[in-house]
């Protein structure tokens, strides 16, 4: 008789994790993903109905560490400079600190499955970011635009630094080596912030 | 004693969704198979059988029977 065990059921997915950000989603293969994992192809299915369930579920489970680091000393009723602070912070951390977890949704970005995903997600993220601006709107600390065009004002900067930290360096080349330091970070968020009031 | 359930997990050759209506019915007409599925995505198209009584071997004699190939995955 097979019993569950937690560290074969995270061993599968956290190698399965890594497999998808080498490989893409077409390489995760389950016999491949066993001799990763040092369990059996059979062992994989005890845990997961099949390959979209054990994405899905990974999916599902990076999407929530995600949401609680963000809202880490967040409340959507803060004064919308410091609430975007804070989850520029945050967000920051996070990323650097779980860069495979990154890649991992860039790759089920394209995916039918990505859908599947948003549909299973816990509300309660979604919900204190729509609150934070609906409360900054009305408070008049933040201008009335499509959300799109919030968001891409919003964190889209932040994310680009990141991404010029983690690669090392800028559009400027390889001969420029490039850090983010809290003093930029802050440097964008207060031009973004300007930007974004009223 | 109850039998607890367990999950068995099959290679076999099954290609396209025309072949899960052939073996619908199958599975449908055994009490025993509690849940069933195959996963298409993967390239060895894994049955996997939620049963609390049926044997491997029974599972491997139906699928074999309804016309294709069906081999045990070692645990």
């Amino acid at each position: 008789m097979r019993i569950r065990d937690e560290y074969k059921e995270l061993s599968i997915k956290k190698s399965a994790l890594e497999m998808v950000v080498k490989q893409g989603i077409d390489g995760l293969s389950m016999q491949r993903l066993a001799k990763l994992a040092g369990v059996s192809p059979a062992t994989i299915y005890i845990y997961f109905k099949d390959r979209e369930d054990l994405l899905l579920q990974i999916a599902l489970e990076e999407n929530k560490k995600m949401s609680d680091a963000t809202l880490i000393n967040f409340n959507p009723e803060m004064h919308f400079a410091d609430g975007l602070r804070i989850q520029w912070m945050n967000r920051a951390k996070y990323c650097m600190e779980n860069q495979l977890s990154m890649e991992f949704w860039e790759q089920l970005k394209h995916t039918p499955l990505y859908e599947k995903i948003f549909e299973n997600m816990d509300s309660g993220f979604m919900n204190a970011m729509k609150k934070f601006v609906h409360n900054a709107i009305e408070r008049k600390e933040l201008v009335r635009v499509p959300v799109e065009v919030y968001w891409s004002i919003a964190f889209a900067p932040l994310y680009q630094l990141v991404k010029f930290h983690i690669q090392g360096k800028s559009f400027r080349g390889s001969n420029n080596s490039f850090s983010l330091s809290e003093d930029m970070m802050m440097q964008a968020l207060e031009l973004v912030i300007k930007g974004l009031t009223p | 004693m109850i039998n607890s359930k367990k999950v068995l997990v099959f290679k076999t050759n099954v290609r396209q969704e025309e072949d899960l209506k052939i073996l619908k019915p199958v599975f449908e007409q055994q009490r025993e198979v509690l849940k069933w599925s195959v996963d298409m995505d993967d390239e060895d198209k894994v049955l996997r059988i939620e049963t609390r009584t049926l044997p491997a071997k029974k599972i491997e004699s139906l699928v074999l029977e309804a016309g294709f190939n069906c081999i045990e995955l070692p645990d």
